[in-house]
């Protein structure tokens, strides 16, 4: 078989060489535990922190108000359970979005059982929340408001500044899965008055098990793991050494590539060019997410008639890594509450198919995916019969 | 080399089927159907998992495919309506016809694969260039009264590498290969959980104060009796649980939906020789309207001899030579000659 080619990227990302040549020293020679107090640990303590620095450069933040995690879900966790805990005296109501990442979403059903009251906020057909539902859901009890900075299917980004604005004036929390947007789009935290934010440092060539919450000081939460004093006590737990370091590298390489025009239009013209090229070779496609405010790299369409699942098999087998809807542990694919959120019927929400890109995508390799999936998409539907009806 | 398709269940049967299919050089693909959520057997995490770890032994790819919409529509609510009808579904014959086989065979020409297979114990036969589902050499595995109505087209593009296999010899084989044999065997609706009886799952579906008391009479129509259970609790045949006792014991002889009856009987009543079938389907149509053939009216049954007669092109009468025990409607009745399938039907009613 020719060279795979990936195109899984709102997945998870090829860890960058860079990232991995930080990492190594890590996880051979330099083993201290960070919290002891000889000069053998303090060197390692050093390059935590310098990691820090470079996580909260690349939000624009306090590098004190950032919590190393073991991930985007972790991240998610702690900002809505520890708000939600730690404010409860206060109020036991919850505003969040109906397309949110599970992380989030399953967090918000686990608290509804706790005796919590969540509003999940529609979407647009581009899956952007209303702001006056916003405002009108908004009420005295009111204590968090999360909603995600780029939706991870669609690519979709949310008017996150209007919402900051919105929330702050009513005294609210504020927080933002930007698990999708970091390092893809630039990201000013004080700027767009967000409380809370989630990172993922695998979602952008960072190792996975990593990751970052960013919590303003003034904000009041509680923490889920008790332990240790490690994270000035709001996460317990020796620290994941090499991977922090790996995902400080991976925010520098991510600024260095916010700050570069040209690789960042590099991946937009692929995606503009995959979606182009689609849409000229297969009839009857439907491109979900909104046309402009999208993250450059992805690419979310539903070709009517077929499955998704079937569409996915039949390019594994060709080499072509892409996804549909969201697997499950046992890789049975669920039909996207995302595209379902958005309005599309479940028919059509199952023929979906999602194509996200990195910067290590190449050319030759769209045109490769513009090559096959038409055939494919042709064959499958051939042996579809509502496509025959329909041509009928 | 010629490639198949084998739809693995996570179970002993499946993965030496597609073990045995390695062996002899086929290029082999696993396919997983999710059909149920909350189910004791088949398609829970577990037996995916325990697919998908065979698959990495075998080195074999493997996909789960999600038919949980199809199989909602198409068999569980089939199941429950059954039931409200007073009938006793039979949900692995309508799978095997419907989910199953059909979602496997279109996966083929999908991926341009020659051949489906599963870990049935059952035969296909060519005579004279038709392909005819015949019993396992292991009697009392064989399943194909299950496979009965699958369609035509599809028999020929299937490979049941246990056919010519005793359980026993499965078993020894997966042992033999490292495989898992779990302790007991699967033999119940893989939707149920365990001891849940289908009276327990319908319920979970149906508001059944709706369907509450029923009352049971005899054949002469005397009323015997009132009880607070929905009619859908019994099933033909069943003797306990009516609370009718003393003197000679009662069975269930019918069940009336429309009427929430039960009409019971003593158990010579419950054998007899007629009854009528529909939705028919003959892989050979017959010569005459009327013919000789062996008939099973379900899984366990031992095949009877019959006459068949053709009605329409939807239903038909079976006439026994010999009365045959508690003929229950919604059941299948698979029509033989020789050792080979050539039709079935849905049981209507006893005459």
């Amino acid at each position: 078989m020719n060279n795979p080619i990936y195109l899984d990227n709102n997945a998870t990302t090829k860890v960058a060489p860079e990232v991995l040549d930080e990492m190594l020293p890590f996880l051979k020679e330099e083993y201290a535990n960070p919290s002891s107090i000889y000069s053998f640990a303090q060197s390692i303590k050093k390059n935590i922190e310098q990691a820090r620095e470079k996580v909260a450069q690349l939000l624009n933040a306090d590098s004190s108000d950032i919590v190393f995690t073991s991930g985007g879900t972790e991240s998610d966790n702690l900002a809505i359970k520890g708000i939600a805990y730690a404010n409860r005296e206060k109020g036991k109501h919850i505003i969040t979005s109906s397309i949110e990442h599970h992380a989030v979403l399953n967090t918000c059903k686990y608290l509804l059982k706790q005796g919590f009251d969540v509003t999940f906020l529609p979407v647009d057909k581009y899956g952007i929340i209303d702001l006056k539902e916003l405002k009108k859901s908004i009420r005295k009890d009111t204590i968090l408001v999360s909603i995600m900075f780029a939706n991870n299917e669609i690519g979709t980004i949310e008017p996150i500044e209007e919402i900051g604005k919105i929330v702050k004036e009513k005294g609210i929390y504020f927080h933002t899965d930007a698990v999708q947007a970091a390092g893809k789009i630039k990201i000013n935290v004080k700027k767009l008055n967000i409380d809370l934010l989630s990172i993922s440092a695998h979602k952008f060539h960072g190792p996975k098990g990593v990751g970052a919450l960013y919590v303003k000081k003034s904000v009041n939460f509680d923490n889920l793991l008790h332990g240790g004093h490690q994270e000035k006590g709001k996460r317990a737990g020796t620290e994941n050494v090499a991977g922090i370091l790996g995902l400080g590298k991976a925010c520098e390489l991510a600024i260095d590539y916010l700050n570069d025009q040209k690789q960042q239009q590099k991946i937009k013209m692929l995606r503009d060019k995959l979606e182009k090229g689609i849409l000229e070779k297969i009839p009857e496609i439907i491109i979900n997410g909104h046309p402009e405010k999208r993250i450059d790299n992805t690419l979310n369409i539903c070709i009517k008639y077929i499955e998704g699942e079937s569409i996915l098999i039949n390019l594994d087998l060709e080499g072509i890594y892409a996804s549909s809807g969201s697997a499950c542990t046992s890789g049975s694919l669920e039909p996207s509450h995302v595209l379902l959120a958005l309005g599309l019927p479940h028919e059509i929400a199952h023929g979906s198919l999602r194509f996200s890109l990195s910067k290590y995508t190449e050319e030759k390799e769209i045109e490769k995916v513009l090559e096959i999936l038409p055939e494919i998409v042709q064959k499958l539907r051939n042996l579809s019969p509502l496509w025959k009806e329909k041509k009928i | 080399m010629k490639k198949v398709i084998v739809g693995l269940s996570g179970g002993v049967d499946s993965t030496v089927a597609a073990f045995l299919l390695k062996k002899k050089g086929y290029e082999v693909l696993g396919i997983t159907l999710k059909l149920w959520d909350d189910a004791s057997r088949c398609c829970n995490y577990e037996d995916i998992m325990r697919a998908k770890k065979a698959c990495f032994k075998m080195g074999i790819k493997h996909y789960v495919l999600n038919l949980k919409n199809y199989f909602k529509k198409e068999i569980i609510d089939y199941f429950i309506r059954g039931y409200l009808d007073g009938l006793t579904p039979n949900p692995c014959v309508v799978c095997n016809e419907k989910i199953k086989f059909n979602a496997l065979f279109k996966k083929m020409k999908e991926l341009n694969f020659d051949f489906i297979a599963t870990g049935h114990y059952a035969q296909i036969k060519k005579v004279k260039n038709k392909f005819f589902l015949s019993n396992a050499i292991d009697k009392n595995k064989t399943q194909e009264y299950f496979l009965a109505r699958i369609d035509e087209n599809i028999l020929k593009y299937i490979k049941f590498p246990l056919g010519k296999l005793t359980k026993e010899k499965v078993k020894q084989i997966a042992k033999e290969n490292g495989f898992f044999i779990p302790d007991k065997e699967s033999q119940e609706v893989c939707f149920l959980k365990d001891k849940e009886t289908p009276y327990k799952f319908v319920e979970k579906f149906v508001n059944v104060e709706k369907y509450k008391k029923c009352s049971i009479y005899n054949l002469h129509g005397a009323k015997l009796k009132e009880i607070e259970e929905p009619y859908f609790k019994f099933t033909i045949g069943q003797r306990k649980g009516m609370g009718i006792g003393g003197g000679i014991p009662f069975y269930v002889y019918k069940i009336d939906a429309k009427e929430k009856k039960i009409l019971v009987s003593e158990e010579k009543m419950l054998y007899n020789n007629i009854c009528k079938i529909d939705k028919i389907k003959f892989f050979i149509i017959p010569s005459k309207n009327f013919f000789r053939a062996k008939v099973k009216i379900r899984y366990l049954h031992k095949k009877a001899d019959a006459l068949i007669k053709k009605i329409d092109e939807n239903e038909a009468k079976i006439i026994f030579y010999k009365p045959q025990f508690a003929i229950t409607p919604g059941q299948l009745a698979v029509i033989y000659v020789k050792d080979y399938i050539i039709g079935s039907g849905f049981i209507k009613n006893i005459d």
